[in-house]
């Protein structure tokens, strides 16, 4: 066994393709998880998740104990105050549980944009957090990644290739800023690395791709993947700004001021004493290019169980619980539930699965056959959905004034009139119908 | 030859633990043989903090709701039976070794450690010289080992019985009702029904290495500060002595008298299959293997194919009632899931005998509920997610005068169960239950919902050997619990009862149990043969 180590952060973007490396590399990994969230990871005999919070000094001097390092990837992208208290105070809580520890190193993922000089709120809490670590007693590793790509899900390159289908794409401040795209999984082979090597313990590195390219020059390669060949609309810097400030009052905005600065000022890196102390060199740009495109040009996933897990929970959840993402741990959970029972297992969603929205009619006019293998699907998904910490909050009992449980029990009856509406629309389709009812 | 032991007692549930231990107190070398499938670790696992707490941290938790066997989920959706979650347990193995033909009955073996008295949700109540003459047992003897069972049990509720210790905190459904009940005392007694807090066997003040009640709501899903009694725990003390020795993985299948001593045969099992053979012999053999596994080895030990015996079988139905002074309110986060209310109303002259178990059903899976509401899934999931804090479930449990059901050994070997008559088409039932759902209107409950429960699924059997003064029953046994067809075979548990009493009678069947065993330890000294050990 190589050790152990604690990972802030590794339901993340980064975690997520870290935390396999380290196991594969042989660590005992303890991934601290927020009670919110969601784990996605498999099983495993040296995988253990600690569920607290960089915010909770408490909870992650918990997580500390017996470790023999940690890798601080928890940061904090949305707004203000969550930055301020994720990144600072987190960086804070860590410094100080790792040495009450007596952890042996520390490696701390960064951000290019930390140096830049007009810094958003997300780089100048990095900054401050960098100071904060740096100024432990145990040694900190510092990696600095630039533009990490790879993987679906979240992250900026998504984002990118999402944009560079349109036929106008914007750019902010001339696009001109120079990016070092990295391989997700490459930056996380790096920080791997990084814990085994004792000589790099107490340094900071820049942690980019070994090629350099403006934002416009990806965004136009990216477009060439798919065929197009977008104009540019260079937006000034102070109209990005304020169009970043305006929409930073929705809950979920499409761009942040850190965002927009981040696409404006290039800053140059040279990674290649990293790849020195870890021997191993990321692949470049081309191979990232054709290699997540076509993963990312692929449809849906491809585990059907998952999938309709997905849709299912979706469904019950509808808008009460968005964070509700079923993992492979909870579509282990269901294919064990549906395990020996065949009818239920072979029935398929059919239909549903590409238009969702159908499912409240099918649930309404099936209701009367609870035996049937849609409603038997929907009610394991229910009990999944139930026993679980991330969603287990909003069904505990709660207080309720008595105008809020009339308001919503009656909105509850609207949604129901809606589904028995649309429900309704299936009786001329029996056979539609039936294949969701019979259990024969 | 083998071993020969003072006595073999085959079962380690309520009945099998309590006839043993003041057999083992008096220094007799006991066997014990038993299925003794133990229960997943999970059980003894504290959960840390309190019910909501779990809850929002737990990812363990469905292991702890559902049950290690997620498969079970697909079949076991709704409200049926009681015993669920991780309890589930209790049944393994049982389909394969111990073969079964129901048509509509829901009956419930067990080859746990602890027998089923491992689901038990811990009621007690200590039954007046009337019931217990009814039940075939001598009051004076029973009001000694009810005293002396409730020291090793542990017995909290109301002080009406020496040593029982303080009731719990009632949680803030049992304190409303409670206050109803006194407000509304004469309306109540117009229907001659009382309301009171229960005795339960859970321990409001240390007792020994047991803790008393933490109040985390998951009582039934922990055991981990044993506060709520298992027979397991009984079991753990007696395999400290010397003189007691516990065999477990044994399915017994029959009895056998010869040469002056008792003779067990049956065999070891594995994974779901009986392997090798086994026989034991004792000067005496004690069965308390629960009414139907009881039935089930006399008649083998009888070769009585084909020969109906009795069976009594309680009656229960669940009620799901609302609570609407308590609407709105979350109520106390800290408190116990074990039943807090228990609502009465005796025999009448054309209703029978009726008992209600009120639990708050905070502590239980809103999921379960959801087949009984006819809204969409989310909807149903928004309106009880509203009603949750002022729902209570009833379990409604009806006196069972004589035997209402059958049970035979078939040429096969496979037990089948008979029970004619359903709940719904008793009218005695009916009538009662419509007389308890009005009490519970009194007190202010709202009952919406009756689910009636397949036969046999109360869990709660009794009658295959009867206590009867003139041995009428073909299968029957005298008040010290010696089988008449055999010298030195006893019997221990519920199957001693030729009726059930609507109230709780767990406590009565260890009671009685020690009884049997403390009369019999007495003998066994007075003509000791053997040389102890």
């Amino acid at each position: 066994m190589r050790g152990t180590i604690l990972l802030t952060g590794a339901t993340g973007f980064i975690g997520q393709a870290v935390v396999p490396r380290f196991l594969h590399a042989g660590f005992r990994v303890r991934g601290l998880l927020r009670p919110d969230s969601m784990w996605p990871f498999v099983e495993h005999p040296n995988l253990e998740r600690v569920v607290g919070d960089v915010r909770d000094s408490a909870s992650l001097e918990r997580a500390c104990e017996g470790m023999d390092g940690v890798c601080h990837l928890a940061a904090a992208k949305a707004d203000e105050a969550c930055s301020a208290q994720t990144n600072v105070d987190g960086a804070r809580h860590l410094r100080f549980a790792a040495e009450k520890s007596g952890m042996a190193f520390i490696i701390n993922i960064s951000t290019q944009s930390a140096k830049l000089v007009r810094r958003g709120v997300y780089a100048r809490t990095k900054a401050e957090a960098d100071a904060i670590l740096s100024s432990a007693s145990v040694p900190v590793t510092t990696l600095y990644p630039s533009l990490v790509c790879g993987g679906k899900g979240s992250g900026a390159f998504e984002t990118l290739w999402r944009i560079s289908g349109l036929p106008v794409v914007p750019v902010f401040g001339g696009g001109n800023a120079v990016y070092y795209p990295i391989h997700r999984n490459d930056l996380a082979e790096l920080i791997v690395r990084a814990a085994h090597a004792r000589e790099m313990f107490g340094r900071s590195y820049d942690a980019g791709g070994p090629e350099a390219i403006t934002l416009i020059q990806l965004i136009r390669l990216l477009a060439s993947h798919r065929g197009r060949s977008p104009a540019f609309l260079p937006i000034p810097l102070p109209i990005g700004l304020l169009a970043a400030r305006l929409l930073s009052f929705l809950p979920r905005p499409p761009f942040t001021a850190s965002n927009v600065l981040g696409g404006a000022e290039s800053v140059t890196l040279d990674s290649s004493p990293l790849y020195r102390a870890a021997a191993f060199t990321p692949r470049p740009i081309s191979r990232i290019l054709t290699e997540e495109t076509a993963l990312l040009k692929m449809p849906a996933d491809s585990d059907p169980v998952a999938d309709e897990l997905a849709i299912l929970s979706r469904y019950i959840l509808s808008m009460e619980c968005q964070r509700w993402k079923p993992g492979p741990v909870e579509a282990a959970w269901y294919a064990q539930a549906l395990r020996g029972h065949t009818t239920i297992a072979t029935h398929s969603l059919g239909i549903v699965r590409r238009w969702p929205f159908l499912l409240g009619g099918l649930d309404a006019i099936t209701k009367r056959f609870r035996d049937g293998p849609l409603q038997k699907k929907l009610l394991i998904v229910a009990t999944i959905v139930e026993c679980h910490p991330v969603s287990a909050a909003w069904l505990l009992p709660q207080d309720h004034s008595r105008i809020s449980i009339i308001l919503l029990a009656l909105l509850a009856c609207a949604r129901m009139g809606g589904k028995m509406l649309l429900g309704a629309f299936f009786l001329p389709f029996p056979g539609f119908v039936r294949r969701h009812v019979s259990h024969v | 030859m083998s071993h020969m032991y003072d006595a073999i007692v085959i079962g380690s549930g309520a009945a099998g633990v309590h006839v043993a231990l003041p057999l083992v107190e008096a220094g007799l070398r006991v066997l014990m043989l038993d299925g003794g499938v133990p229960a997943p670790p999970i059980l003894r696992k504290p959960p840390g903090g309190g019910f909501a707490e779990f809850r929002k941290r737990s990812y363990e938790q469905i292991r702890w709701f559902v049950g290690e066997d997620l498969s079970l989920l697909c079949s076991n959706m709704e409200l049926s039976g009681m015993v669920g979650g991780n309890r589930g347990f209790v049944s393994r193995h049982t389909k394969e070794l111990l073969p079964l033909s129901v048509e509509r009955e829901d009956i419930l073996q067990t080859l746990a450690e602890g027998g089923l008295a491992s689901a038990w949700g811990g009621a007690c109540t200590y039954f007046d010289d009337a019931t217990l003459r009814m039940l075939g047992l001598p009051p004076q003897e029973m009001r000694r080992a009810y005293e002396e069972v409730t020291r090793v049990v542990g017995v909290s509720g109301p002080q009406t019985f020496p040593s029982v210790q303080p009731p719990p905190r009632p949680n803030h459904h049992a304190r409303a009702l409670l206050a109803a009940a006194a407000h509304r005392a004469k309306r109540l007694a117009l229907l001659h029904a009382t309301i009171r807090q229960p005795h339960t066997a859970a321990l409001t003040e240390t007792l020994g290495a047991r803790c008393a009640c933490t109040y985390n709501d998951l009582e039934y899903y922990s055991d981990a500060d044993q506060s709520l009694y298992r027979a397991y725990f009984t079991l753990e003390m007696l395999r400290q002595h010397a003189c007691f020795t516990y065999r477990p993985s044994v399915r017994v299948e029959r009895i056998e008298e010869r040469d002056g001593a008792a003779h067990a045969h049956g065999h070891l099992f594995s994974d779901g299959r009986a392997t090798t053979a086994i026989h034991e012999q004792g000067r005496t053999a004690i069965i308390a293997a629960g009414a139907v596994g009881t039935g089930r080895i006399l008649l083998t030990s009888l070769r009585l194919h084909e020969t109906p015996i009795p069976l009594v079988s309680m009656p229960h139905v669940f009620t799901a009632c609302l609570h609407p002074r308590t609407l709105g309110h979350a109520g106390d986060d800290r408190r116990s899931s074990l039943c807090q209310v228990l609502a009465t109303i005796p025999r009448g002259t054309d209703h029978s005998g009726i008992c209600a178990q009120l639990y708050s059903y905070r502590s239980f899976l809103l999921c379960r509920l959801l087949p009984l509401l006819p809204f969409p899934i989310p909807e149903s999931l928004q309106i009880l997610r509203l009603l949750t804090p002022s729902l209570l479930v009833a379990g409604i449990r009806f006196e069972s005068a004589s035997a209402n059901g059958t049970l035979a050994l078939g040429k096969d070997g496979a037990l089948s169960v008979h029970i004619p008559e359903s709940t719904k088409s008793n009218a005695r039932c009916r009538k009662a239950l419509r007389n308890m759902k009005r009490v519970l209107r009194v007190i202010g409950l709202m009952p919406f919902r009756t689910k009636y429960m397949p036969e046999g699924s109360a869990y709660h059997y009794s009658g295959t050997v009867p206590i009867t003064t003139d041995g009428a029953a073909f299968l029957s046994a005298d008040d010290n619990g010696r089988v008449r067809q055999f010298h030195r075979t006893y019997v221990a548990d519920a199957s001693l009862f030729p009726m059930l009493p609507a109230e709780p009678h767990t406590l009565t069947i260890m009671a009685n149990a020690r009884r049997i065993g403390q009369k019999l330890s007495v003998r066994l000294r007075n003509t000791s043969c053997t040389p102890p050990p």
